[in-house]
């Protein structure tokens, strides 16, 4: 018997055999998870089952061994407490359905563009959290100590260390500005005021600055000598990382070689993205509904392996 | 770049979660693009026309009407009590901006240029009751298309609080 003539007689129906289009979008949620975000090279990620996600920052930092002879009592350290930070799940929802007549009247096209958008406007979603930090993170977003992301008003746990920077003055990104931005992250210190370096190995940018980036990036020779002054390998020993969720057409960051326990941008996954079957008592007639559900929240802890310059 | 006026968006119906269709005569020489406002004249369906007849809302156009009809029939999604709507907002045929203190008052619709708006102006049949603020429901994608609660017009998450009655 032919797949139509079954279909007319109800034997092809959803509930005598698998759903072509139930396997469908299982491939395409399976499909969808398997890209990769275009941000998430910035993040660590973290499950947890509550609400808030706190977290405070470590720094594994003690004085120097002061002298202290045997016959001495031992000078104990104290560990300094680093700011802490919480991050807020929400929780989404969405869906969709598919009714018997939008099959019977051959609206494939539009049926699979359903199919695949429930996964890809998740998938959306992730990136636009992620990016948030980035876009708002000059005016809004805040790490642990209360400063922006991106500020030169970070505070030491240490108050007699005072405070450090990640972000420099405005400038469009050249070999200059990305060695101010080298020099920063060369010029770190701990909460102990000791050199605690960090080596760039990112340049986050907008697509609009491409050609500036790729100047500096894949040239042995500084763009704007013109006697063709060789340049150091520094100005090209870096990963170009383009952003198309950036807010700004101007701003660009760097991030530098960091563990993925030392990443300050934290990703929480209260619920992973689930999709269940929607079923309608009144309406039997749905070839397919899906429901979407997912709780997951952004935030940063803290700003250290980042640079951020607002451009020019 | 704020998200520009478009016609009202369903998000949800209570159940049957599937949107409702019929087949319903259009009056003469009217012309509308899907998803703009109906009302029920004299046993026929029209879309509504400035403030003309957004007191008294009856569906939504479900096709475009490009040329003008000649008594024929035409699909509409009618309006069902508890249904959840996205809609620009207008006063008086004027863009205008949402906020928090529009939520939980009843507004008219008004038709401009072949797009259905929330008239805040209006508040004679009050069918849609603003729920809720696009910006408060979808603020990463809000921001991402820089609009906020202050971009003219401003999208509100409206609720169909009762039928038409004429």
């Amino acid at each position: 018997m032919a797949a139509t003539q079954k279909y007319q007689q109800g034997i092809a129906g959803r509930d005598s055999m698998p759903s072509l289009y139930d396997r469908t979008f299982d491939r395409i949620v399976k499909r969808t998870n398997e890209v990769p975000r275009e941000h998430s090279r910035f993040y660590r990620f973290e499950d947890w089952n509550l609400n808030d996600y706190k977290e405070g920052e470590i720094w594994d930092t003690l004085d120097t061994p002061p002298e202290n002879r045997d016959s001495g009592r031992i000078p104990l350290m104290n560990l300094t407490e680093g700011y802490n930070k919480t991050i807020t799940s929400v929780r989404r929802r969405s869906g969709l359905i598919i009714p018997k007549e939008a099959v019977e009247e051959q609206k494939h096209n539009m049926i699979a563009r359903a199919l695949e958008g429930l996964p890809k406007s998740e998938m959306r979603l992730e990136e636009l959290l992620m990016v948030t930090l980035f876009n708002n993170g000059f005016t809004s977003e805040t790490t642990g100590d209360g400063s922006y992301l991106f500020a030169s008003d970070h505070y030491f746990e240490d108050p007699r260390f005072g405070q450090w920077a990640n972000t420099g003055t405005s400038a469009a990104f050249s070999t200059t500005s990305f060695y101010s931005a080298w020099s920063n992250m060369q010029g770190r210190k701990d909460p102990k005021g000791m050199p605690d370096f960090k080596i760039p190995a990112t340049v986050f940018y907008p697509y609009q600055i491409h050609e500036d980036v790729m100047k500096v990036h894949g040239s042995d020779k500084y763009p704007q000598n013109s006697l063709n002054a060789k340049m150091p390998e520094l100005f090209g020993a870096f990963e170009p990382h383009l952003g198309h969720y950036l807010s700004s057409s101007t701003a660009w960051f760097v991030q530098a070689k960091e563990d993925e326990n030392e990443k300050g941008l934290v990703f929480v996954w209260q619920t992973r993205p689930e999709y269940k079957e929607i079923h309608d008592g009144m309406n039997p007639d749905m070839v397919l509904g899906r429901r979407l559900r997912m709780s997951c929240g952004v935030g940063a802890v803290h700003g250290r392996g980042l640079y951020g310059n607002q451009g020019a | 770049m704020a998200i520009a006026a478009g016609n009202p968006i369903v998000l949800n119906t209570p159940s049957p979660i599937s949107l409702d269709r019929q087949y319903l005569l259009a009056e003469d020489s009217k012309t509308w693009k899907k998803g703009e406002l109906c009302y029920l004249t004299s046993g026929t369906v029209t879309p509504v026309s400035g403030s003309t007849g957004g007191s008294t809302v009856y569906g939504i156009f479900a096709e475009d009407q490009a040329t003008s009809t000649s008594t024929s029939s035409v699909w509409v999604y009618p309006l069902v009590v508890g249904m959840r709507l996205q809609m620009a907002v207008t006063n008086n045929g004027s863009d205008a901006a949402v906020s928090t203190a529009n939520i939980g008052i009843g507004y008219d619709a008004y038709t401009a240029s072949n797009i259905s708006y929330l008239d805040v102006n209006g508040t004679t049949g009050a069918q849609f009751r603003v729920v809720d603020l696009y910006t408060a429901l979808n603020a990463e994608q809000a921001a991402f298309q820089s609009h906020t609660d202050a971009s003219t017009p401003g999208i509100a998450i409206v609720e169909v609080a009762s039928l038409a009655v004429t």
